[in-house]
């Protein structure tokens, strides 16, 4: 009973759920959930598999590269509405079997939001052009809860064996912000620099609570780990476009995205006695750089690809332990970089004088999810290593995904475009809506 | 796929794409531009363009197929002779039209195999039977489309500019906005791409001939109306398809060769010479006379308000009241003077004609293009100048508040004064 009672006060810090794709800044489980949005806003730029560096060449060119901004002739505006499903494998939801051969049961969650996440406004003044936008960069939203399973990764050998989870019941919300405005320059025919830039505002509502037994009432609580903040910092994307001939692009662009500061607590009800501590933490959205090219064989056909590189070891930077501080050391964790490829192609035909505009594309996303990358048998104190243990065995590998986008776009008039697109893959689905006016 | 692996994979991607992109236009699109350098007879930029033609596509072929359904006679070499020929290279010219001979396409196109059978006899020595329909062509009239695109702006942003001159019925702007958008892109489409996701109907042809029959210029006018005729520009078009042939029958009823390359300049000095003539019988009395030469003005610029004007008057005003002007002296004088570029000589005899005329659109008009003309001549350092020039535009449209300056007579300085004060007075 103190066997199990140890661990349980051990694990009590750990992890209730494996989830994939993470994006933390601690090593709070639920931190590891918040998926980033970083396609370039537009559904006509999400049926191309948001290959949109080198093409920018619309109103939402803004966020997607503000060099493209000196495209445009007459002042446009866009808006954008995306519903997006998350899709969330907790995989270890509970066990069947014994303590001594049981199987760990996974378990799907989903949760759904639509949200207004782009809008701008374009004017060009001779070779200059003028944008102010309002882009979501990250709106997230999870719901889960686990009855606690046993800990898959301690071995029978261990004196903590079979150790098991608390049941736990989270919720978070977090959406990021940038409101910008962003000018271009048309330097030569064939080459166009732009930049955008403004304050970013995050807002953080995330409860994590674990429970004695699966029985969710306050009564039970063993700790809850809370963030419910709000913070601002600035944003700044700067890009350029390069226009060897009509039918020919290359772009590149370059994103230095928001650092916020917040408050995390957590709240033990038990254990030494009920007391709550608070750690201000930084939220790193990672800056990425990408390069662009697009070709256009026909008036009707585009064809486009991007290469993007995101810097998800931002991530750890100033990594917070949060969980089982004495066993574990921010460099025992690890998130590499990511690389995206971004491809699409977009068709257009017209019926009498309504442009019709099929699209199709892809991107892919690497696995950006922390894991544990330190040796658990570094001590010879068996409780720090039974707790390295479990904390290797939480922060796995992720998994990497391939999203299909597919659009469809009409162009009812010389001065309206509406356009919608889909993007299908395991872990999110989005239907986006945009219209762009010109005048 | 590393980030090493990657980048090199782009980089790739990328320099494949420069030189396809460095690549030469396809054929079509240098024979399109050469057959229109003939037509206006800049045989040099031809020969260059069908060169391009030629080292893309080597072999004539009647009903090349272009883009899309668009079929052309691909008869580069035949061209080719014919340019040399008019560049008086003989060696050249012969060379070229027997190479088209022997490929045998022009065989099928009687029309073109005999304009090349005249040719080759001429050059041979042998007199021709019958003068060719080149030969019977006026000497070059315009520049030829083709070559930089100005400003480095593309061809889009330069037809819409046109297309809102054309609009505000400022033909000379638009004229010279649809040459450059021609130079750029000589391929007119029903739906061509412009940016983003947005179209236009590319018909600059049809929208060149429309602005130089509004400025007169009619044998500009059938050369672009028949060019977009045989490329079928607006084929199924309305009302441009019907517009097209009214204008080009127009157009070919009053044909009259200007000649020279700066038509626009030289138009505007032959109206001014030809008005102030006019309104100098006018001044005479000679109303008859008068009414003869402003009607030489309409036909070379049906358009022209001065002589619209007078003619109105001189139509209105019974011809039994001898002795009388229907317009008063200094007014008339002054117009002389103004079109003469005597501005303050014009100021002088305008302001005496505001006693007895009052509140008269045209003289308010008059009186501000010579205040822009002053202030022109003085270097723009002379501001009162140009608040008057305004002041008096500003009278002028709250008569008649429609009224639109000429763009045939007057410079585009002095045009865009006017347009200022009439936006200002419309908000």
């Amino acid at each position: 009973m103190c066997t199990r009672l140890s661990a349980a006060l051990l694990v009590s810090t750990l992890v209730a759920a494996l989830v994939t794709n993470a994006a933390a800044q601690t090593n709070t489980e639920n931190f590891a959930q918040f998926r980033f949005n970083f396609n370039n806003p537009g559904a006509r730029a999400t049926g191309i598999g948001g290959a949109f560096i080198s093409i920018a060449d619309d109103a939402t060119a803004a966020e997607a590269n503000p060099a493209g901004l000196t495209t445009i002739i007459r002042p446009e505006v866009s808006f954008e509405t995306k519903g997006i499903k998350f899709t969330q494998k907790v995989s270890n939801f509970s066990h069947t079997g014994t303590s001594a051969n049981f199987v760990l049961v996974e378990k799907k969650f989903s949760r759904s939001l639509i949200s207004p996440s782009f809008g701008s406004v374009v004017f060009p003044v001779r070779r200059f052009t003028f944008s102010a936008f309002r882009h979501e960069l990250v709106n997230f939203e999870s719901a889960f809860f686990t009855k606690g399973s046993f800990v898959s990764t301690v071995p029978p050998t261990s004196p903590f064996f079979p150790a098991s989870y608390f049941p736990v019941k989270a919720e978070n919300t977090l959406k990021v912000v940038n409101w910008g405005a962003a000018v271009s320059y048309k330097v030569s025919g064939m080459f166009s620099l732009g930049i955008s830039g403004g304050l970013s505002t995050i807002s953080m509502k995330s409860s994590l609570s674990r429970y004695f037994l699966e029985v969710f009432t306050d009564g039970n609580i063993a700790n809850v780990a809370t963030i419910d903040d709000t913070g601002t910092d600035f944003f700044i994307n700067a890009g350029v476009i390069v226009k060897p001939s009509e039918n020919f692009a290359i772009g590149a662009i370059f994103k230095r995205r928001p650092s916020f500061s917040l408050t995390h607590s957590f709240r033990f009800t038990d254990f030494p006695k009920d007391s709550t501590r608070a750690k201000k933490i930084n939220f790193n959205v990672p800056m990425s750089a990408g390069i662009g090219v697009s070709y256009r064989p026909l008036d009707e056909l585009t064809l486009s690809l991007d290469g993007v590189w995101i810097a998800y070891s931002q991530l750890i930077d100033d990594f917070v332990l949060t969980i089982s501080e004495e066993s574990s050391r921010p460099s025992d964790y690890k998130v590499d970089d990511g690389f995206e490829i971004h491809g699409g192609a977009e068709y257009v035909m017209f019926l009498r004088s309504i442009g019709i505009v099929l699209r199709a594309g892809f991107y892919t996303e690497p696995d950006n999810r922390i894991r544990w990358v330190g040796n658990v048998n570094d001590t010879a104190d068996p409780n720090r290593t039974f707790a390295r243990q479990l904390l290797a065995g939480l922060f796995l590998k992720g998994d990497s995904y391939i999203h299909t986008t597919f659009g469809l776009g009409l162009v009812l008039s010389n001065s309206f475009q509406l356009d919608v697109a889909g993007n299908i893959s395991a872990v999110t689905d989005e239907l986006v809506g945009s219209v762009v006016v010109r005048f | 796929m590393n980030l090493r692996d990657a980048a090199i994979a782009l980089l790739c991607v990328g320099l494949i794409g420069v030189s396809t992109a460095r690549g030469q236009s396809p054929w079509f699109v240098s024979y399109e531009k050469a057959l229109t350098a003939q037509e206006e007879g800049d045989w040099k930029s031809s020969i260059q363009y069908l060169k391009e033609a030629i080292a893309a596509k080597g072999v004539e072929k009647l009903k090349a197929k272009t883009y899309g359904l668009r079929f052309v006679n691909y008869l580069p070499y035949f061209h080719l002779g014919l340019a040399h020929y008019h560049l008086k290279d003989k060696r050249q010219a012969l060379e070229n039209l027997d190479v088209s001979l022997r490929q045998g396409a022009i065989a099928e196109s009687p029309e073109d195999l005999e304009r090349l059978q005249a040719l080759r006899a001429e050059l041979s020595g042998v007199a021709a039977k019958q003068p060719t329909d080149v030969e019977k062509r006026p000497p070059p009239a315009v520049e030829t489309p083709g070559g930089e695109i100005a400003g480095g702006l593309p061809w889009y942003v330069n037809y819409e500019t046109a297309l809102e001159y054309i609009e505000s019925g400022d033909w000379l702007q638009a004229t010279e906005n649809l040459k450059l958008a021609l130079a750029a892109n000589g391929i007119p489409r029903r739906y061509a791409r412009t940016y983003g996701m947005w179209f236009v109907t590319y018909i600059p042809y049809y929208y060149l001939g429309v602005a130089y029959y509004n400025q007169g210029l009619w044998q500009l006018a059938v050369r672009y109306f028949e060019t977009a005729e045989r490329l079928g520009e607006v084929k199924d078009l309305e009302p441009e398809s019907s517009t097209l042939q009214r204008m080009l029958t127009e157009a070919r009823r009053r044909n009259v060769p200007l000649g020279g390359r700066a038509v626009s300049e030289q138009l505007r000095e032959t109206l001014n010479r030809e008005i102030a003539e006019a309104v100098r019988l006018f001044n005479q009395q000679s109303y008859t006379e008068a009414e003869a030469k402003f009607s030489g003005v309409l036909q070379l610029d049906p358009y022209n308000s001065v002589a619209k004007n007078y003619m109105a008057r001189i139509a209105r005003f019974p011809r039994d009241t001898a002795g009388e002007s229907p317009v008063n002296k200094d007014f008339s004088s002054g117009m002389v003077q103004l079109l003469k570029g005597n501005h303050e000589r014009a100021i002088r005899l305008f302001r005496a004609a505001e006693g007895e005329m009052g509140q008269d659109v045209e003289l308010h008009v008059y009186l501000g293009v010579a205040y822009c003309l002053r202030y022109r001549s003085s270097g723009k350092k002379d501001a009162s100048a140009v608040r008057t020039a305004r002041e008096e535009f500003r009278r002028a449209l709250a008569i008649d508040p429609g009224y639109k300056l000429d763009a045939t007579l007057f410079s585009k300085d002095v045009i865009d004064v006017f347009n200022t004060v009439k936006r200002a007075a419309k908000k």
